[in-house]
């Protein structure tokens, strides 16, 4: 007898529920679990349903994934087999040395600290009338943003192929401040070397705000180095 | 979308991060050993390193999948 074939979406309408059949595929082949006492109404442990494709769930099981081989086989699945999960030698060799090297973190501090500089000797500027501090101010701030495409650049590196490129919320909220660094950073220097008159008030509203910008970006960064 | 299909997601969100900032540790963790395996006096210690190098493989993989599961559901539910 030839074994049958099953499409994902007939695999589905094999959920063990109202009676009907529990059939559950693994590495390709559709086991039949509705004799288990372990599937009673297509439910595995009050998380695993049947009808469904459990390959990937298979790798984080107690029990070896040989188990299945004791409820019987009703045919095979006609579906792309589920990826194998990735591992280290899959990263490129720029972006493993990258991450060896500590690339984003050794650089990162140089904008940090140059621009938080740049804010506070601006404040010192507007407080005590300083022509020189807002001068180191501006050129601390130059300093600061040409220092930041190497932690920019490694930080996507790390994030992509350390981190699969996932958007979770602290990923999001660090390139997404560091998309608004670079903004406020281009607009105050545009402003300080090219603006015209009265647009002081705005300078110097752009270059205190890096201060809390950065000290965002590194909490940031912390978290994600230091998870709690 | 429900209240509780909101808490839902947040919470899968919340455990998803967990496993995604545990990733390059588990790497790291295997090339510390490989590197401890190459450097091993010994062919008993090699072993060994190699073992827990296998070891944060396997945990790496699992990691893995249990980001495609919670991916999956987060998927389903929204």
């Amino acid at each position: 007898m030839s074994e049958r074939t099953f499409t994902t979406d007939e695999l589905a309408q094999y959920d063990g529920k109202e009676g009907r059949p529990a059939y559950v595929a693994v590495g390709g082949i559709v086991y039949d679990a509705s004799q288990s006492k372990l599937w009673r109404n297509g439910t595995h442990v009050r998380v695993h349903q049947a009808g469904a494709d459990l390959s990937t769930a298979l790798q984080l099981a107690p029990h070896p994934a040989d188990r299945m081989e004791r409820l019987p086989k009703v045919g095979v699945l006609n579906a792309p087999a589920a990826a194998p999960a990735a591992t280290s030698s899959e990263v490129p060799w720029y972006a493993a040395f990258s991450y060896r090297m500590h690339s984003h973190p050794a650089s990162v501090h140089f904008p940090i600290a140059l621009c938080a500089v740049a804010s506070v000797l601006q404040l010192a500027a507007l407080v005590l009338h300083c022509r020189t501090c807002e001068t180191v101010a501006s050129w601390n701030l130059v300093l600061g943003l040409a220092s930041s495409p190497l932690p920019i650049l490694s930080g996507l590196v790390d994030w992509r192929f350390q981190f699969d490129g996932r958007a979770t919320p602290l990923f999001v909220w660090k390139i997404g401040l560091s998309a608004v660094f670079v903004v406020v950073g281009a607009a105050a220097l545009a402003i300080r070397f090219f603006g015209g008159e009265g647009m002081g008030f705005l300078y110097d509203l752009l270059v205190l705000s890096f201060a809390p910008l950065v000290l965002a970006l590194g909490f940031i960064g912390g978290r994600i180095t230091f998870p709690t | 979308m429900s209240k509780d299909r909101k808490e839902r997601v947040k919470e899968i969100k919340a455990v998803l991060e967990v496993a995604v900032l545990a990733m390059p540790k588990e790497r790291a963790s295997q090339e510390f050993y490989r590197n401890a395996a190459r450097k091993a006096p010994g062919e008993l210690s090699k072993r060994i390193f190699e073992e827990l190098a296998q070891q944060e493989e396997q945990h790496e993989a699992k990691l893995k999948a249990i980001i495609q599961i919670l991916e999956a559901e987060l998927k389903s539910l929204e």
